[in-house]
């Protein structure tokens, strides 16, 4: 009797694994469809909002890339810190550290603004900066002393999201208004980011992001640095072997992974907010988790799994607004959607004989 | 499941034509023959890849045999799994234990077995059956010890109550003295002896030959997959027996160039080492290599041959002693730092420690420089900036066909290569740079014939050509082909340091069991 059996594919052609990504993308929201449907609510309806969410209008096609940009440069570092096996989860904090460094050097450490091209790419290199200090503590916890990162990033986000809370109920607090919101001072103009399509909020964050991806994939692939990255992800043992610093490259790349959490960070505050706001802490880093998952921890994946990720949130609350459902139908259908993707991309790597 | 009533005259186990071929080629166990009698101590000797853990896995259910039949207490069995060989009255020690550390002996004696109160556990009753087979069987262990507390050989015994306690009425141990210390050896062969007293039927699997002469009733040699006879203890002798073990078939002796007038390359003095767990695995270890000189380390596996290789390589720093390096001194220095100085390392495990898997070919050539000049630079300088593709792949291309590596290109993944393909690989990598010392370790083990030849001739073209080479080996043959001198290891020390010409193989296998020493001269 002839038996089916699941194996694994000795190798995946590239052109297997593009068709397979194509496929689970433009699958997934159809699957999302029906539990609409199934909701009793019209997915045509939903299918229009849906597009005019994303690239059917100008507004949905902006606030698309608005949403997109610090995911980004967030999951860009964790794809990095993915490749060496490094689970970085504290995205989060990290992002969360670049943007109260910046509100302190825009509002504390300056008495007096300066101009805009001298301010931003300051603030947004202490961003940078920032994250990676942030970072470095549980690099260092884990490569010193062999503490498990997963927990010690995790717990130093809790260790932002409360310091926030604090900064903006405490020492950052604008007292200027009366009735004492938890939120910084407003930033001066200076600060914002140059917009780059009128009348939307699509910044030039978008175009660091996007060079910086560019720029992750000749770090990660032509680079001694990144070589050794991928060394230790894939193989410790035979890295440390030929002589890599294992301690070296954990350290590396999570500091790097941190910096580019903070500079998302950054420009979602010089971006978006102009303030300190306790939503800094809006969860982001988490979510980023799974992008950087769907772009295959590839830098050029991340540009487009952030870009889809961004259309997803965007076109989803167009889809709220249009048939009138609750979030948590939302988020429920968003979750379906990164399942259903992360589990044909992992399925793609097996195939279907007979034995 | 096995019949109250056994028959009287049939085995314990009867194995007959057992083949076991594994993917790549390699026949494990070859028309192999065994029985076991009920109530007897079984030794199953050979050297490492001999077959003898293979054919114990498949009496306990862990392979399926290509061909043979197996019978139990006179019954016709085939196991999918251990489970099936539980049932059946087969309990088997692993060499590594298979124990939750965090637990209590008793809470892993019954891991995995229904409790007789349903939902909940029945600790106590348990407690106090083990504390009865303990004491039954003189395997004193405290029923409420966390594992962790207890010293190896405690847990060894955790591992027999473990079986027994499922009703083993044959055990089967792998290696069983190779972790403990020589008093422990001793009460270990107390309870087994005791073991046996009692009805218990036990497969002992060793190639230490005066374990076998000390405690088994008959023993079964087996040499590269063949069994080669059965034989009561009684009857043989420990030359006898490492006679049956070892190979006699020696390849003619390669062509070798005359070397004179050479310098020392490697010289280590004094080396003290310990293992992972602390335990001293080289005590006053000396020797040194000269130019054009290959110095085979002969040993059975575990006698610090692993620990020796590591610290030469800069992977394991020495508690004392020091090792240098055509006269600087590198003992503790990062394998990066030793790399600089022209080691090359061959590691015994190809694909944990040789190779990665998941890199492409062209990036594992480059592992060792991957940092530097020429492999690395930017725009042709000197600063290490860039990955310079075009010279990464013209040493692809270079070492793919200087050393004849069968592969479907530079962009193949390593993990598609066969055994001695990627053996090719690694040595192309390691021996790029004309390295004056290089440390390989099995180099053949697990190749064909012809991927054989190719790299003991590799080996001594680099010995030719004037390189040092420590070749740490458990192929006796091999060795003696191969080296200029030969050391022998046992238990952390070189108990002799010989020409191959002058000795015959019996007489290294003895120094090799510890069944004799010489005089060593370094």
């Amino acid at each position: 009797m002839a038996r089916l059996k699941i194996i694994p594919r000795l190798e995946v052609s590239r052109r297997s694994t593009l068709a397979i990504t194509i496929l689970a993308y433009t699958v997934s929201p159809l699957v999302v469809l029906a539990v609409l449907a199934v909701a009793g609510k019209s997915p045509l309806v939903a299918l229009d909002a849906l597009y005019r969410g994303t690239i059917g209008t100008g507004a949905g096609f902006a606030e698309s890339i608005v949403q997109a940009t610090p995911l980004m440069l967030l999951s860009l570092g964790l794809a990095i810190a993915y490749r060496g096996k490094i689970w970085n989860i504290g995205a989060e904090g990290q992002q969360i550290f670049g943007g109260i460094v910046v509100t302190w050097f825009v509002l504390f450490f300056l008495k007096d603004p300066l101009p805009a091209f001298v301010m931003i790419p300051v603030a947004l290199s202490l961003s940078f900066l920032g994250g990676g200090l942030f970072a470095s503590i549980p690099a260092l916890m884990k490569s010193r002393l062999g503490i498990n990162e997963v927990i010690t990033t995790i717990m130093m986000t809790y260790v932002a999201v409360q310091a926030l809370n604090w900064l903006v109920r405490g020492p950052f607090q604008d007292t200027s208004i009366p009735g004492s919101y938890p939120q910084s001072p407003v930033f001066p103009p200076q600060t914002a980011l140059p917009i780059i399509i009128q009348n939307t909020s699509v910044t030039i964050g978008i175009i660091i992001s996007i060079a910086l991806c560019l720029l992750g994939y000749y770090v990660l692939f032509k680079t001694p640095l990144g070589y050794s990255i991928r060394a230790v992800g894939y193989n410790p043992s035979a890295a440390k072997a030929s002589g890599i610093s294992v301690k070296r490259v954990i350290n590396s790349a999570m500091i790097l992974s941190g910096a580019l959490a903070g500079l998302g960070g950054g420009i979602y505050i010089l971006g978006v907010t102009h303030e300190l706001l306790p939503e800094q802490a809006s969860g982001i880093g988490y979510t980023a988790v799974v992008v950087s998952l769907l772009g295959n921890l590839h830098p050029i994946g991340v540009i487009f799994s952030s870009l889809f990720f961004g259309g997803l949130i965007s076109g989803m609350s167009s889809i709220e607004r249009a048939l009138q459902i609750p979030r948590t139908l939302s988020l429920l259908s968003q979750g379906i959607i990164i399942v259903l993707i992360l589990i044909i991309q992992v399925l793609a790597r097996y195939e279907i004989k007979r034995v | 499941m096995p019949k109250d009533t056994e028959n009287e005259n049939s085995p314990a186990i009867l194995m007959q034509s057992i083949v076991k071929r594994f993917p790549g080629g390699v026949t494990a166990n070859d028309m192999v023959d065994f029985d076991l009698k009920v109530g007897e101590i079984h030794g199953l000797l050979g050297e490492n890849g001999a077959g003898k853990t293979t054919l114990m896995n498949i009496l306990y259910g862990f392979y399926q045999p290509d061909h043979g039949t197996t019978e139990v207490f006179g019954e016709r069995v085939a196991f999918r799994s251990p489970a099936d060989a539980i049932r059946f009255g087969i309990g088997m020690v692993h060499q590594h234990f298979k124990l939750v550390n965090d637990m209590t002996v008793a809470e892993n004696v019954v891991l995995g077995l229904k409790s007789g109160r349903g939902f909940l556990t029945d600790i106590a009753s348990a407690e106090s059956r083990i504390s009865n087979l303990a004491e039954q069987h003189g395997l004193e262990v405290d029923p409420k010890a966390q594992i962790w507390q207890l010293g190896v050989g405690q847990r060894q015994r955790v591992e027999i109550l473990k079986a027994l306690y499922r009703d083993a009425k044959i055990l089967i141990l792998d290696e069983p003295t190779s972790v403990l210390a020589p008093t422990e050896v001793k009460d270990f062969f107390k309870s087994l002896r005791g073991l046996k007293d009692t009805g218990i039927s036990i497969v002992l699997i060793t190639h230490k030959l005066d374990e076998v002469m000390d405690v088994t009733d008959r023993v079964t040699v087996l040499r590269k997959g063949r069994k080669v006879a059965t034989q009561p203890t009684s009857s043989v002798n420990q030359e006898k027996l490492a006679h049956m073990m070892i190979d006699e078939a020696i390849p003619p002796i390669a062509d070798k160039a005359k070397m004179v007038e050479r310098e020392v390359v490697l010289q280590a003095k004094n080396l003290r080492v310990t293992d992972d767990r602390g335990v001293v695995s080289l005590k006053d270890v000396s020797f040194e290599i000269r130019e054009g000189e290959i110095l085979g380390i002969a040993g059975v596996s575990g006698n610090g041959q692993r620990e020796l290789v590591e610290t030469l390589v800069g992977l394991r720093k020495p508690v004392s002693g020091s090792v240098a390096l055509v006269g600087t001194d590198v003992t503790g220095k990062t394998p990066r730092s030793i790399i600089g100085l022209g080691v090359a390392y061959v590691p015994e495990n190809r694909t944990e420690d040789g190779s990665i898997a998941d890199f492409r070919l062209d990036e594992n050539l480059i592992l060792k420089d991957f940092d530097r000049s020429p492999i690395c630079n930017l725009l042709g300088s000197r600063i290490p900036t860039l990955l310079n593709d075009r010279e990464i792949a013209t040493r692809a291309e270079h070492a793919i066909s200087q050393f004849g590596i069968k592969a479907t290109g530079a962009s193949a993944k390593a993990r598609s290569l066969s055994g001695g393909n990627l053996q090719r690989l690694i040595l192309a990598r390691e021996l790029s740079g004309s390295p004056s010392l290089i440390v390989v370790s099995q180099p053949t083990r697990g190749l064909d014939v012809a991927a054989t030849e190719y790299v003991r001739g590799i080996l001594i073209q680099q010995r030719n050509r004037g390189a040092a080479v420590l070749l740490v080996d458990e192929d006796l043959g091999e060795l003696i082909t191969v080296s200029d001198r030969i050391a022998v290891m046992y238990k952390g020390e070189i108990v002799g340091l010989l020409y191959p010409q002058q000795y015959s193989s019996e007489e290294i296998g003895l120094l090799m069991t510890g069944a004799k020493r010489l005089a060593v001269a370094a």
